[in-house]
């Protein structure tokens, strides 16, 4: 445990990524609180991982700052990265060395490694100790790149797609051991995914990236509070358009229409009741619904 | 029908090695050559070798392309595969080595014994063909071709030379008959496969093949020596931080088994030149360890994607690039102080055949300009080779360095003259020191600005 | 109050989530405690399965749970107990939420839905009080 507990793990201020002439990132702003579990959300392409190498010091951005841990993330020292866990996309082992070995090497790198807790995770998951890495599964490769990242029971983990490539007992069981990690609350986690239901189970906070900058930062029940569809029909027929504020997607037809918005207020409701003679029903959206509304062009 | 065969040349055509290869084979061989080849016997010889050795190298590749071919499940499901691909290997190869050579003799540019001599191509693309792994034999080529151009002492031509000129008729027979023989063996071998269910990669790398533990013991043993020693690396008070580095590429220990056949190739044919024996046996080491810097190199290229992983272990930036480069150049420091040292023991056994009135000079003199060639040109394929250690095309870029490195000294600096008589002028020696100095010099300004590169841009 | 007469219950029985739904998973956690207590399956005094036992039974994230139950202490359904956890409070009216003319606002927009259903279904007013009133006395039976 880090002997300064700070407020923010992780912040972007104004942070702009170019890549030529695209603007993968623009002036974003996230502040990613000590012990919480977010998770990224974002179409494929949408600029995750960049902004999972940005937080790293794995990219500079042309704009902002980035701090991480409490410094900055370009000249990240070596101190810092003790506290710091990561696991990629696709899982960068060495071919030849055998699971016991590369885990022992990466072990040999750090102050605080548990050894018994490696060996507990590596028991538990049935890791082949004494299979090349070269030759394991790419169940086996990601959670072996887990324990890697583990074994120095870092503050901060940072995981890029962790789970897309298990299968669904695989995925369970990975999302059961982040959720450990984060129960003591000292530990703050920061996952990127494009599978919504994981995030549900596992994360309290939810940052959507699109179009270069996060569109929704904060708590997850917050967020299915406040986005709802709401079902109306109507004696008569309404206009073309809704006109207000906070409207996501709607679709009329006729004595009836579908309308997703994101501050439904028992006022709004009685006000729409009220001008457009409708009943008016609200249906509850999970993550998937709201993603693809939010995503709506 | 026609269309089948053309899908299957096109699954040639269709990677830039092949086109690199043959384009550098017409424009060495054809062009260059030519100029000097069209009225000068001597000369056609060497350009004949010249094709030979690369009918070697493109046949090799032909021989992988074809048992990969092979060992795709589709060999097996798909009707009709076969004849196609066998043909088309068959045909291009027979361009290489029984074509081209046929031709010249036609027209009478090369003696009858030029087939001989491309019939190693055949040979060696049977080779590998069933056994990918004897694509490394492509790096004895040079050796071999240096080897193989010694004096025979009765009639002062080297061997290889007599057997263009037709003196060994029934050498070169059985030679053309092993190759085609080889091809057949081959084309039934590779017909055979499918049934076993192998697969292959043709992406030629160094490193020891990787399969799950317990299936060969050879391969075990060899992880296990790699094992011990990245343990050891990763123990060691000397520089732990940069030796620690070290430990995920281990192989050092491995390659020096390598040279032992170099040193003996070297050694031998150094007693066949009378006269000029250490010189000769020298250079030819000194020339076989820079070929074979690509072994110490190659699997420091295979880790680059790792890099962005070890940069997130408990190390700052800069220090981590510096101790990366600081490990790479470890090891290759490993692998060249090993050849020095053999360098310097063969020159020692030739003591007794140098003239005893400047014996002591002369060896010195030797010993100093292998030394000092061969560490320029390390420090300058590893200057090359850290400023493209993210390019696609580093092993032919490194290969390419190499050998371009040798062609510059030796035009440079009279190489063969010099080292030979190397009781010269001053100003000779001069001109010879400066070559290496530069090229080392500009290998050191690349790692710097290197490492500058890197430490300033985004993790790649 | 001894230890061993505490009860904690398994989360997995008493809580059935999912985490898919487009209900958060907090208020899920919320309403089923509600309904638990209405129903009588937890009485006033019984402990509740602790944060840390019902984030890992149920595999989700404690800090939920946590906002779950701070909820509903806020409410006065449940009381922190030091060092034993969340306790089910007794049920007097004052623990219920404000006025009765808040309370029936609450209930509002759920009645909303009954009325809309019903004019769907073509039922009288009669037909829909008559429902109101079986389900009510149900509720009162158990």
């Amino acid at each position: 445990m880090n002997a300064f507990p700070r407020e923010y793990a992780l912040e972007f201020s104004a942070v702009s990524k170019l890549y030529g002439e695209r603007a993968v990132l623009d002036r974003l702003d996230l502040a990613i609180p000590s012990g919480s579990v977010v998770g990224l959300l974002g179409k494929n392409g949408a600029g995750k991982t960049t902004l999972l190498r940005c937080a790293l010091g794995l990219a500079k951005p042309q704009h902002g700052t980035v701090t991480i841990l409490g410094e900055p993330a370009w000249t990240l020292s070596a101190s810092a990265k003790q506290y710091l866990g990561y696991v990629p996309q696709t899982p960068q082992l060495y071919p030849w060395m055998r699971v016991a070995h590369l885990l022992d090497y990466t072990g040999s790198f750090y102050r605080r490694w548990n050894g018994a807790l490696v060996r507990q995770l590596a028991a538990d998951w049935r890791l082949p100790l004494n299979q090349r890495a070269g030759t394991l599964s790419v169940g086996e490769a990601q959670k072996l790149t887990l324990v890697m990242a583990l074994g120095h029971e870092p503050d901060l983990l940072i995981l890029d797609e962790p789970v897309a490539s298990l299968d669904p007992s695989a995925r369970r069981e990975f999302l059961k051991v982040v959720l450990e990690i984060a129960a003591g609350g000292n530990r703050t986690v920061l996952f990127s995914t494009h599978i919504t239901s994981d995030l549900e189970r596992v994360a309290d906070r939810v940052a959507i990236l699109q179009n270069g900058r996060i569109s929704f930062f904060g708590e997850l029940g917050e967020l299915k509070d406040q986005i709802k569809r709401l079902r109306l029909v109507s004696v008569n027929t309404f206009p073309e358009r809704f006109d207000m504020p906070g409207i996501l997607t709607q679709r009329i037809q006729g004595k009836q229409a579908l309308v997703t918005t994101r501050l439904v207020t028992p006022e709004m409701l009685d006000r729409l009741e009220a001008d457009w003679h409708a009943t008016v029903e609200v249906e509850d959206l999970n993550l998937e619904e709201i993603f693809l509304e939010l995503h709506d062009e | 029908m026609s269309n089948r065969y053309w899908q299957v040349l096109r699954t040639y055509l269709e990677r830039p090695r092949f086109w690199v290869l043959s384009v550098t084979y017409l424009l060495v061989t054809w062009f260059w050559f030519w100029y000097y080849a069209w009225s000068r016997p001597d000369e056609r010889q060497a350009q004949a070798i010249i094709s030979a050795i690369y009918a070697c190298l493109i046949c090799s590749f032909l021989g992988l392309h074809i048992r990969r071919q092979f060992s795709h499940p589709a060999a097996q499901a798909i009707p009709g595969y076969a004849m196609p691909h066998l043909v088309v290997a068959g045909v291009l190869s027979s361009v290489l080595w029984l074509v081209v050579p046929l031709l010249a003799w036609w027209t009478d540019h090369w003696s009858g014994g030029a087939v001989a001599l491309h019939s190693f191509a055949a040979i060696l693309m049977g080779i590998v063909a069933c056994w990918p792994r004897g694509v490394l034999l492509m790096m004895a080529i040079p050796a071999l071709a240096i080897w193989a151009s010694r004096p025979v002492k009765a009639r002062q031509y080297p061997y290889i030379i007599e057997l263009y000129l037709g003196y060994h008729p029934y050498m070169a027979a059985a030679l053309i008959a092993t190759a085609i023989a080889a091809q057949a063996v081959a084309a039934w071998f590779l017909l055979r496969l499918p049934r076993k269910g192998i697969s292959t990669n043709d992406e030629f790398s160094i490193e020891t093949p990787i399969v799950p533990a317990g299936t060969n013991p050879l391969t075990d043993w060899l992880l296990a020596m790699r094992e011990s020693e990245a343990q050891r690396l990763t123990r060691t008070r000397w520089l732990p931080l940069v030796q620690r580095w070290r430990a995920p590429v281990a192989i050092v220990p491995l390659l020096l088994f390598v040279p032992a056949v170099f040193v003996a190739t070297g050694a031998m044919f150094g007693w066949w030149v009378e006269g000029e024996g250490h010189a000769w046996a020298a250079f030819a080491l000194v020339l076989s360890c820079a070929i074979l810097l690509l072994l110490p190199l190659g699997p420091w290229q295979s880790r680059r994607w790792a890099m962005s992983q070890e940069i997130l272990r408990p190390v700052s930036r800069e220090k981590y690039y510096r101790q990366f480069l600081g490990a790479m150049a470890m090891d290759m420091v490993t692998w060249l102080g090993t050849a020095s040292v053999l360098i310097f023991v063969v020159v020692l056994l030739e003591w007794y055949n140098i003239n005893p009135v400047n014996r002591l000079t002369d060896v010195t003199r030797m010993f100093a300009l292998s030394f000092a060639l061969l560490w320029s040109m390390a420090a300058f394929v590893y200057g090359v080779g850290v400023a493209t250690l993210h390019r696609r095309f580093w092993l032919p870029i490194i290969a390419v360095t190499t050998i371009g490195w040798f062609v510059g000294c030796w035009y440079s600096v009279a190489l063969t003259g010099l080292y030979l008589n190397i009781r010269s002028d001053w100003y000779m020696a001069m001109a010879f020191v400066a070559f290496p100095v530069v090229t080392a010099a500009i290998g050191l300004g690349l790692t710097l600005s290197t490492y500058r590169r890197w430490v300033r841009g985004d993790v790649v | 109050m001894c230890i061993d007469t505490l009860t904690h219950m398994a989360a997995d029985f008493l809580f059935q989530v999912f985490p898919n739904s487009g209900l958060p998973i907090y208020r899920q956690l919320i309403d089923q405690v509600r309904h638990h207590v209405a129903s009588g399956r937890v009485k006033p005094g019984d402990f509740l399965p602790s944060v840390r036992q019902v984030a890992l039974e149920l595999e989700v994230n404690h800090m939920t749970v946590s906002k779950a139950y701070s909820l509903l202490e806020r409410d006065g359904v449940v009381e922190l107990v030091r060092g034993q956890g969340m306790r089910v409070a007794p049920r007097t009216a004052a623990s219920e939420n404000g006025s009765i003319r808040e309370r029936q606002e609450k209930l509002m927009p759920l009645l909303r839905q009954v009325a809309a259903e019903a004019y769907q279904l073509n039922l009288s007013t009669a037909q829909v009080k008559s429902l109101i009133d079986r389900v009510l006395k149900e509720l009162d039976q158990s």
